[in-house]
C-alpha cells in the first residue's frame, strides 16, 4: 500500500514540477506598418488579430469587417475613403456546425474588397483574390484593380481564373465592372474624355468609365505569335487638337508606338534607341524620352503627333545616360538610378531646351523635386567603388544632395545611416525637407535653402516610415510591435503620438464568419 | 529505508488532535485556451501557501493562494510565411502574465490510518491576473516606450481528489505530513482591454485568458 502511494505521489510530484506543454503555432507580426492615410483617421491592419482598426487623436475603433480579414489597404486619392482587400472563410461541409476554422473540414476563402469611410464598411464588392494593384481615375471616383504579376506577392486561384481581368469598381455606390483585357495587363492610364487606357501583352484596350464597356481593343502586332509586351506608356494631350494620344513603348525594341484615342489611328516612330522611360509635361504639352544606354534624351511636342515624323523628334545630348525622367511644371529631370557610376541629374528646361548639368556627390537611389519646383532632392547611396581619404569617406556612406534649380547649385549631405523615408513640404517662404535615418529616434527637417543646419524633432522610438496625409500633415510608423504611429505637422514640428493599438482583439479567436448557425449565436 | 519510514510513519495509534493546519504548495491548474501559448509554450507551476482549520477529524475549511508569472520574448524579426522566413519590420514584443489564484472550500478526509487519509474537495477559486506586455525582451516600463498593463479577475470552482501522509507527531504538538490532489477545474475566463482607449472612450477589447481542465497540487506542512 505504501509503495503504492509513494510512486503514485512520486508520479504526481513530477507531473507538477514538469510543465505542461502548449504549442503554439501562430507567428507574425501584430500590426503592419503599410498603413493608409485617410482624413478621418489612419487605417491599420492587425495581421495576427485579423481585425481593421482605426486610430486617431480620439483613439482605438475596430472596423466591423463582418468576419473579413484584412491583407491590403490603399487609401482614394482625395483620403475620404480607404480599399481593403479582404478574405473570409467560409465552411463548404454539408450540415456543418464548426464554429472555429479548425472546426471545418473544407475551408473555402472568399475575396472581397470592402469600401471604408468614417470608420464603417460602405460597400463590398467580391473581386478574384489575384487582383494586387490599384489605380484611380483622374477624378478619384472609380478605382481600377487588376494583377500585375511584376508587384510580386502570391497568386490565389480558386477554380478557374482570369488573370487579364480588370476590375472597375464605382467607390460611391460599390458598383463593379470588368472587362478582360488581354494577358498580362502592365498599366492603366486615364483619358482625359473618361477611358480607362489598359496595356497588356499585344494589345491596348480602352474601356469607358461610365459603362464599363470597351470601347477600343488595339493589337500592337498582326502577328498572333509574336508577344510584344509594354515596357512603358504615357497618354499625351495635345491642345491644340484636343486629342489624346497614347505613348507606348515596348521591351528591347526602339520603335515608339502612338495611338489616337479619337480616331483609333496608329503611328509609330524610331527613337534610335530602347527607351527606359516617358515623362510627360502637361504644361508645355512635351514628352520626354531617356534611355539607360545612351546619352540623349528625346523630345517630342505633342502638336507633332498627327504629322509624326523623325523631324519630330528632338535629341539632346547628355554626358551620361539617363533611365529616368522627373518631370517639373515645365521642366525635366533627367537622372540615372541603375548605374553605380553616373553621379549625373540634368534639368532639362522644356520650353528654352536649356540643359543644366548638377553632379551630386554619389549615385542617385531617389530623386524628388518640390511642389514650386525651386528644389529637387536626391537620397544618394554607397558607391560600388569608393575612392580614398574624404572622398572614401563620402563615398562609402548614404547621404542627401539638395539642387537648387534656381540658382543652379547643389549642395551634398552626408548622412549617419540610410534615409528611410524623405518627405518634401514648403510653406509659403521656405521648402523642407523631412527625413528619417535608420535607427535613428531623431527626424530631422531640412530647410532646402540653408540644408547645413537641420532642425532636430525628438521620436518616441525608431521609425519605419513616412507619408503624406491628406490634410498636410505626415504619419510616421514606428519600429515597435505593440503598434505605435505619429502624426507630425510639418508647420509646428509637433508630435501627437498613439501606441499599443496592436494588441487589439490580440486574445480572440476568429470565429468562422457570415455562417448562420455563428450569426445566431452572435 | 523501510524501517526508518515505519518509524517515521508510526504513530500513537489515534488520530493527532489539531486545529491549524498550515503547508507549502506547488502545483497548477490547466490554462485551457490557446492564445496561452502567446505567453509560454510551458506552463509554469505556480507556489503558494494553504491553510485550514479543523471542524472535525474528518472536516477541514481549507483556504490557498498561489502566484506564478507565465512569460516569453516572442520575435518578429523573421516569421515562417508561405514556406519561407520573411524579415518582419518590427522587433518582437514580450509578454507576462502575473497570476494569483485564491482557492477556499472544504476538505473531507477518510482516515484511513494515523498516517494515510484519502480526501475529497471543493473550492471556489478566485483569478486575478495583470498582463504586461513590452517591446523587445523587457516589460519593464523604463526599457520601453510601449507597455501595455491590463489586469483581469474570473472565479471558478475546483473538485479534488488526493490522498495524505502524515509522519509521527512531533511531542503531542505538531505533526508534519504531505499531500498531493489532482482534479478539475471550472472557471470564467478573464477579459483583458485598454482601458478608456477607443475613440468614443470606452475599453478596447484585447481578449480572454482561461483557466480550466486539470488541477494538480503537491504540498508539504503541518498541523498544530
Amino acid at each position: 500500500m505504501m509503495r503504492h502511494s509513494i510512486s503514485l505521489l512520486t508520479v504526481l510530484a513530477l507531473g507538477v514540477a514538469c510543465d505542461t506543454y502548449q504549442p503554439d503555432d501562430r507567428s507574425g507580426a501584430l500590426w503592419d506598418t503599410d498603413v493608409a492615410s485617410a482624413n478621418d483617421g489612419i487605417y491599420i491592419n492587425l495581421p495576427f488579430a485579423g481585425d481593421l482598426i482605426r486610430v486617431n487623436v480620439d483613439g482605438i475603433q475596430v472596423v466591423d469587417l463582418a468576419g473579413a480579414s484584412p491583407s491590403r489597404l490603399v487609401e482614394s486619392p482625395d483620403g475620404s475613403q480607404v480599399l481593403v482587400f479582404a478574405s473570409w472563410q467560409e465552411c463548404k461541409n454539408a450540415d456543418d456546425e464548426a464554429v472555429f476554422p479548425e472546426d471545418c473540414d473544407e475551408l473555402v476563402n472568399n475575396s472581397v474588397l470592402s469600401i471604408v469611410s468614417e470608420g464603417a464598411v460602405t460597400s463590398e464588392v467580391d473581386i478574384p483574390s489575384h487582383l494586387n494593384t490599384v489605380s484611380f481615375s483622374n477624378d478619384g471616383s472609380i478605382a481600377v484593380a487588376y494583377l500585375d504579376y511584376d508587384a510580386g506577392g502570391d497568386i490565389q486561384v480558386e477554380g478557374f481564373a482570369d488573370l487579364g481581368e480588370v476590375a472597375f469598381i464605382r467607390l460611391e455606390d460599390g458598383s463593379k465592372g470588368s472587362a478582360s483585357v488581354g494577358f498580362s495587363p502592365k498599366k492603366v492610364l486615364f483619358s482625359p474624355d473618361n477611358q480607362a487606357v489598359v496595356m497588356s501583352r499585344s494589345q491596348v484596350v480602352a474601356v469607358d468609365l461610365d459603362s464599363f464597356e470597351k470601347t477600343l481593343e488595339a493589337p500592337l502586332t498582326l502577328d498572333a505569335d509574336q508577344a510584344i509586351d509594354p515596357s512603358g506608356a504615357e497618354l499625351a494631350y495635345d491642345p491644340q487638337s484636343g486629342v489624346t494620344n497614347l505613348l507606348l513603348t515596348v521591351q528591347g525594341s526602339s520603335d515608339i508606338y502612338m495611338l489616337d484615342l479619337q480616331s483609333k489611328y496608329w503611328n509609330i516612330g524610331d527613337l534610335g534607341a530602347v527607351p527606359s522611360a516617358i515623362g510627360v509635361d502637361d504644361v508645355t504639352a512635351q514628352s520626354v524620352f531617356v534611355f539607360s544606354g545612351t546619352s540623349k534624351a528625346v523630345v517630342l511636342d505633342h502638336s507633332q503627333l498627327a504629322t509624326l515624323n523623325a523631324s519630330s523628334l528632338e535629341d539632346i545630348d547628355l554626358e551620361e545616360s539617363s533611365n529616368k525622367a522627373l518631370m517639373g511644371g515645365g521642366f525635366a529631370l533627367l537622372y540615372n538610378d541603375a548605374s553605380g557610376a553616373v553621379h549625373d541629374v540634368y534639368k532639362l528646361d522644356l520650353e528654352t531646351r536649356d540643359l543644366t548639368e548638377f553632379v551630386v556627390s554619389n549615385p542617385v537611389s531617389e530623386l524628388m523635386v518640390t511642389e514650386s519646383g525651386n528644389f529637387a532632392v536626391a537620397v544618394v547611396r554607397p558607391e560600388n567603388n569608393a575612392g580614398s581619404g574624404v572622398d572614401y569617406y563620402t563615398d562609402s556612406r548614404w547621404g542627401l544632395s539638395i539642387m537648387d534649380l534656381v540658382s543652379e547649385d547643389v549642395i551634398s549631405l552626408v548622412a549617419e545611416s540610410q534615409p528611410i523615408g524623405v518627405a518634401l513640404v514648403e510653406d509659403e517662404t521656405n521648402s523642407y525637407a523631412l527625413a528619417l535615418l535608420e535607427g535613428s529616434d531623431t527626424l530631422l527637417q531640412v530647410n532646402l535653402a540653408m540644408p547645413n543646419s537641420p532642425a532636430e524633432v525628438d521620436l518616441p522610438a525608431p521609425p519605419v516610415s513616412i507619408a503624406a496625409m491628406p490634410d498636410g500633415n505626415f504619419v510616421i510608423t514606428h519600429n515597435q510591435s505593440l503598434g505605435m504611429v505619429s502624426i507630425l505637422d510639418p508647420a509646428t514640428l509637433e508630435l501627437q503620438t498613439m501606441s499599443n493599438f496592436a494588441v487589439t482583439n490580440m486574445f480572440e479567436q476568429k470565429e468562422l464568419p457570415r455562417t448562420e448557425g455563428n450569426e445566431e449565436a452572435e | 529505508m523501510n524501517s526508518l519510514l515505519a518509524a517515521l510513519l508510526s504513530g500513537s495509534g489515534t488520530m493527532f488532535d489539531h486545529n491549524y493546519s498550515v503547508a507549502l504548495e506547488s502545483g497548477l491548474v490547466e490554462q485551457n485556451d490557446v492564445d496561452w501559448d502567446l505567453m509560454d509554450n510551458w506552463q509554469r507551476a505556480t507556489g503558494g501557501v494553504r491553510v485550514g482549520y479543523a471542524m472535525s477529524p474528518n472536516l477541514e475549511i481549507l483556504g490557498s493562494i498561489h502566484v506564478g508569472s507565465q512569460s516569453s520574448s516572442y520575435g518578429d524579426y523573421y516569421y515562417y510565411e508561405d514556406y519561407e522566413y520573411t524579415e518582419s519590420l518590427l522587433g518582437g514584443y514580450a509578454t507576462n502574465v502575473n497570476e494569483t489564484l485564491i482557492h477556499v472550500g472544504p476538505k473531507f478526509s477518510w482516515n484511513l490510518t494515523s498516517w494515510f487519509a484519502p480526501y475529497a474537495t471543493v473550492q471556489g477559486l478566485l483569478i486575478h491576473n495583470q498582463l504586461q506586455m513590452g517591446e523587445g525582451y523587457s516589460v519593464d516600463e523604463e526599457d520601453s516606450a510601449t507597455l501595455v498593463n491590463a489586469s483581469a479577475m474570473g472565479v471558478g470552482a475546483t473538485g479534488a481528489l488526493g490522498f495524505e501522509v502524515r509522519l509521527r507527531p512531533i511531542a503531542k504538538k505538531v505533526q508534519l505530513f504531505t499531500y498531493a490532489e489532482t482534479g478539475t477545474t471550472g472557471s470564467t475566463a478573464l477579459n483583458f482591454a485598454l482601458k478608456d482607449a477607443a475613440a468614443d472612450g470606452s475599453d478596447i477589447n484585447i481578449g480572454d485568458l482561461g483557466y480550466g481542465g486539470g488541477y494538480y497540487r503537491i504540498g508539504i506542512g503541518t498541523k498544530f
